[in-house]
């Protein structure tokens, strides 16, 4: 009974610690930015090729500034990440095309913006951008309930197959100029004249970001304790157990699948705004298999771990920018020690 | 008219019919169980009666309404309740919070309710708190059954207790059965230990092949060589 005590008490003082992290990070790290951190890392990045031969890519150092432009990313993050951990965490549906939707959310953001035509004197005139959030996060469910609807029969790794198809689909489609309205490769500026006045200093958009994380991160802790949240984990656990409990888990799975487009559309609004761009270059596969690798790095299921680890994974990006594409090697290093030594992920529930 | 009756059905997982023809009944207050050996049909029989496998033909009569075509939870809001093969608990979930999930058609879990299976199985109270894939193969056999028994079910559905239990713990496992019986719930029980369910049961039905073969009262079966014969295939 001790032992037992002692592992929910050292649980509840992680889950503490991950929260408090998250949330002085959150609020006080404008304050600490910028920096910046310098790589001195020789020439040990060159070729291979280029060192046998005594020569050098002449790039020896490389800083790094960090700024309120990555906080606001790793707050996000956060949002994105929250809505993957409801299918992933709280549901069990691998979905490895989620960027999609938040491309979704970013596109309807800066169609709207840019579609009403400036007045003579190219002046703005619409200003009510967080009227299109709404809209945005609506966008993102219903394709997200649409897709949920004809795929969510489908189990396991079949159904990260079709998410990930949707996903390069949706770039795809985005960079033909769907519809005509997303501007093709080029994407779609938001030029200081269409955005709005609210963004023109980065700190409202900062702390807009932060709260809706926070918010998101407690709406999640919510919905994990509710007669919904448990019929999601009953369904994740064993579906025939959960139907043999009289859970619907086709509706269960419909439900926590589309309420993922919520934060999908969400972030991908501010995202918009944040990037002052739509472009399907942002829209890539490797961001899909980013926020998955934050749920699964945070612990699935887990909100303190999930935000605590998005949060981490997007700072270690950018200060290990200097390393470039070498980085991604630390990330699937760090990944398969993660699967090794904690399978679970940092705070998930171990079992099974 | 019987409490539960299979008129003729058939059932498919997409392909061929699999359940060919099944007619059995089950009476209030009675256990019947189905035995046959590996494949023979029992657990699809189960998943069947629960809307897990859809029924190509024939009808399924429970308390004077036709649930054929029910979706599964709303024959479990009917009171049916299926503890699934190879104890179908959720394991990162605790002890408890599979109680909990259990009660989950009828709202909330009763005190009442959980007194009584803990009464039952005195381990899982001493375990409430521990995830359930932690515990050994026959505590999470009881949990399944005690986290079947919160909705206070009219009919409980049992496929296979003694898989992978250790031979002690099937004892108690089929003494809490008895128990559960008698406190009124009728039972369908599906097993491979034809000896230990023939023991138990009121009427046995043996199933081969995706058909019912004979039936008789428990006692009947056990003396009946024939039943070598359905599990030995000569």
């Amino acid at each position: 009974m001790t032992a037992e005590g002692g592992i929910v008490k050292r649980r509840k003082l992680g889950k503490a610690a991950a929260w408090l992290g998250v949330i002085l990070f959150l609020a006080w790290l404008p304050s600490f930015l910028p920096f910046s951190v310098e790589w001195n890392i020789g020439s040990w990045l060159d070729p291979i090729w280029l060192r046998l031969f005594g020569h050098s890519s002449g790039i020896e150092t490389y800083r790094i500034d960090i700024g309120l432009h990555h906080a606001t990313l790793a707050a996000l993050f956060v949002i994105m990440a929250m809505g993957l951990n409801l299918s992933i965490g709280f549901a069990g549906l691998l979905d490895l095309g989620f960027i999609a939707f938040v491309a979704i959310g970013a596109y309807i953001m800066a169609i709207e913006l840019t579609r009403v035509p400036l007045n003579s004197d190219s002046v703005r005139v619409f200003s009510a951008w967080w009227a299109v959030i709404p809209l945005c996060i609506f966008g993102a469910v219903l394709v997200r309930v649409a897709l949920g609807a004809t795929c969510l029969r489908l189990r396991g790794d079949y159904l990260a197959i079709v998410t990930l198809g949707f996903g390069e689909i949706t770039r795809v489609a985005l960079k033909n100029d769907l519809f005509g309205l997303t501007g093709g490769p080029d994407g779609i500026f938001l030029s200081p004249r269409v955005m709005p006045e609210f963004f023109s200093d980065p700190e409202p958009l900062y702390y807009l970001a932060a709260a809706l994380a926070l918010l998101s991160c407690f709406t999640l802790y919510r919905w994990k304790n509710s007669r919904a949240g448990r019929a999601w984990e009953a369904v994740r656990e064993d579906e025939v157990a959960a139907a043999a409990c009289g859970i619907n888990v086709f509706r269960a799975k419909i439900w926590a699948y589309g309420l993922g487009g919520v934060f999908a559309g969400l972030a991908g609004a501010l995202y918009a705004l944040h990037n002052t761009t739509a472009h399907p270059t942002d829209y890539d596969f490797i961001e899909s298999v980013k926020v998955v690798v934050m749920v699964v790095l945070g612990g699935m299921g887990s909100i303190a771990g999930v935000a605590f680890g998005s949060v981490v994974f997007i700072l270690l990006l950018e200060v290990l920018r200097g390393l470039a594409h070498y980085r991604m090697l630390i990330f699937g290093a760090t990944l398969v020690a993660l699967m090794v030594f904690r399978p679970q992920g940092l705070a998930g529930r171990a079992g099974k | 008219m019987a409490f539960l009756e299979f008129r003729g059905v058939c059932a498919t997982y997409g392909g061929p019919d699999v359940l060919h023809d099944l007619n059995f009944s089950v009476e209030r207050n009675e256990i019947v169980t189905l035995i046959g050996a590996n494949g023979a049909g029992k657990t699809t029989t189960l998943l069947a009666l629960s809307g897990l496998v859809r029924k190509s033909a024939g009808s399924i009569i429970f308390d004077g309404e036709d649930i054929t075509n029910l979706a599964p939870h709303k024959i479990v809001q009917r009171g049916i309740i299926h503890v699934p093969e190879g104890r179908g608990i959720f394991p990162r979930l605790t002890v408890m919070e599979n109680l909990t999930m259990g009660a989950y058609s009828v709202g909330k879990v009763s005190e009442e309710k959980l007194e009584a299976a803990f009464r039952l199985f005195p381990i899982l109270e001493e375990r409430k708190a521990q995830p359930g894939g932690t515990l050994s193969g026959g505590e999470q056999q009881m949990l399944a059954i005690a986290r079947g028994l919160m909705p206070d079910p009219k009919l409980l559905l049992l496929d296979e207790p003694s898989l992978g239990v250790a031979p002690m713990l099937v004892e108690k496992i089929f003494e809490a059965l008895r128990e559960i019986h008698a406190s009124g719930t009728p039972i369908l029980l599906v097993e491979q230990n034809a000896h230990k369910a023939l023991e138990l049961a009121d009427r046995g039905y043996v199933i081969e092949n995706g058909r019912l073969g004979i039936s008789g009262s428990g006692q009947e079966l056990l003396r009946d060589p024939r039943i070598m014969e359905a599990y030995l295939g000569i």
